[in-house]
């Protein structure tokens, strides 16, 4: 079976997006910049997807979603810095952002420049889940560990002074999705893809289910899901220059 | 590893901009490298921070195309300045390497 509607891509777009870039260097999402290599790289099937892609990508789900909150990649590099947990090192990163108001979080986390797995954060359930393509239980400990002392740091920090209940603050479960059995990813380049398509659907709403039943039921899901992420993007930056042209006039 | 507190002036104007006679023409950055390494950069307000960055590049001798420059976790564009970004003196900015990812080489 060939993808579902809802994640298809438009030709169109792609074709527009690169007539775009014969004449420019780059597309700019909020306030990530993506060059013309990086759009090539993003399109090719054999590369892996760097910070650049990852943190544009989340960037617009963050303006097309208010209900959820996407990190950038360096969020979690910064934190956990030479190893060592560094709250104050990202203290001012949500200077904007209530994380607490969110229905999800999510945290992209790249380990040891070759690996990209997603932490969800299901804040109102207040558990934390690991989506890994290659499934396995690698890590699962430190994150556990450090994105429960970043909870309860920026607990105190941003409720502080706000006249709310100083409440303990219990410690959240972590889950491993793909544990056991099948996981997706087939390849040795997507992994960075594949948390974009994650990130993408479980911002829309979509419940594990129907995410395992497109990954798993359909043909070429995530070799498509370039293309759909570059014609997303695409799009995203037409209606935003639609947007500050309707300002301005 | 230690810090090496240094301070440069990129925009090499120091002598010129008395004109409006107030301090606060300047402000006084932290850029912290990826290792907490920390470098010190004294820069005017209306200066495009692409200064700096070039500045950092040079003497930590890494291509400006390899790294990438946060403000609060935010992208600095070279073309941004510290008023533009409402940055305070004492501010700090990050710079992080470009990270890539496609699967797991050894477990």
């Amino acid at each position: 079976m060939m993808p579902p509607d809802e994640i298809a891509y438009s030709k169109r777009s792609i074709l527009e997006l690169q007539e775009y870039l014969e004449d420019n260097d780059n597309i700019i999402i909020n306030s990530d910049i993506l060059t013309t290599e990086k759009i090539k790289e993003l399109l090719d099937p054999w590369t892996w997807l760097s910070s650049d892609h990852i943190n544009a990508y989340f960037s617009m789900l963050n303006t097309k979603h208010p209900q959820i909150y996407a990190f950038p990649s360096y969020f979690y590099t910064k934190l956990t810095t030479n190893q060592e947990y560094n709250y104050e090192g990202v203290r001012r990163w949500t200077k904007r952002t209530s994380i607490f108001d969110k229905e999800i979080v999510l945290i992209p986390i790249n380990f040891s420049d070759s690996h990209w797995v997603l932490a969800v954060l299901r804040m109102h359930q207040q558990k934390i889940e690991i989506w890994d393509s290659l499934g396995g239980q690698r890590h699962k400990k430190s994150i556990k560990e450090n994105i429960n002392k970043y909870l309860q740091d920026e607990y105190k920090d941003k409720k502080r002074g706000k006249n709310v209940k100083t409440k303990k603050f219990e410690e959240w479960p972590v889950k491993v999705k793909f544990r056991t059995g099948k996981t997706p990813q087939a390849d040795t380049n997507s992994c960075g893809v594949f948390i974009c398509f994650f990130a993408r659907l479980l911002a829309e709403c979509y419940e594990d289910d129907e995410i395992f039943d497109i990954l798993f039921n359909h043909n070429n899901v995530i070799e498509h899901y370039r293309e759909v992420m570059a014609s997303e993007l695409w799009e995203f930056t037409q209606v935003v220059i639609l947007a500050n042209d309707e300002k301005i006039g | 590893m230690s810090s090496t507190p240094t301070s440069v002036q990129p925009t090499g104007q120091s002598g010129e901009s008395k004109k409006e006679g107030t301090s606060t023409e300047h402000i006084n950055l932290k850029v912290v490298g990826s290792d907490h390494n920390e470098m010190f950069f004294k820069i005017k307000r209306t200066t495009q921070l692409k200064k700096l960055m070039d500045a950092f590049c040079e003497r930590q001798g890494k291509a400006f195309n390899s790294l990438r420059f946060l403000y609060d976790g935010e992208r600095v564009q070279p073309h941004n300045t510290p008023l533009e970004l409402e940055m305070e003196d004492g501010d700090a900015i990050d710079v992080m390497v470009e990270q890539t990812g496609g699967c797991i080489q050894c477990c």
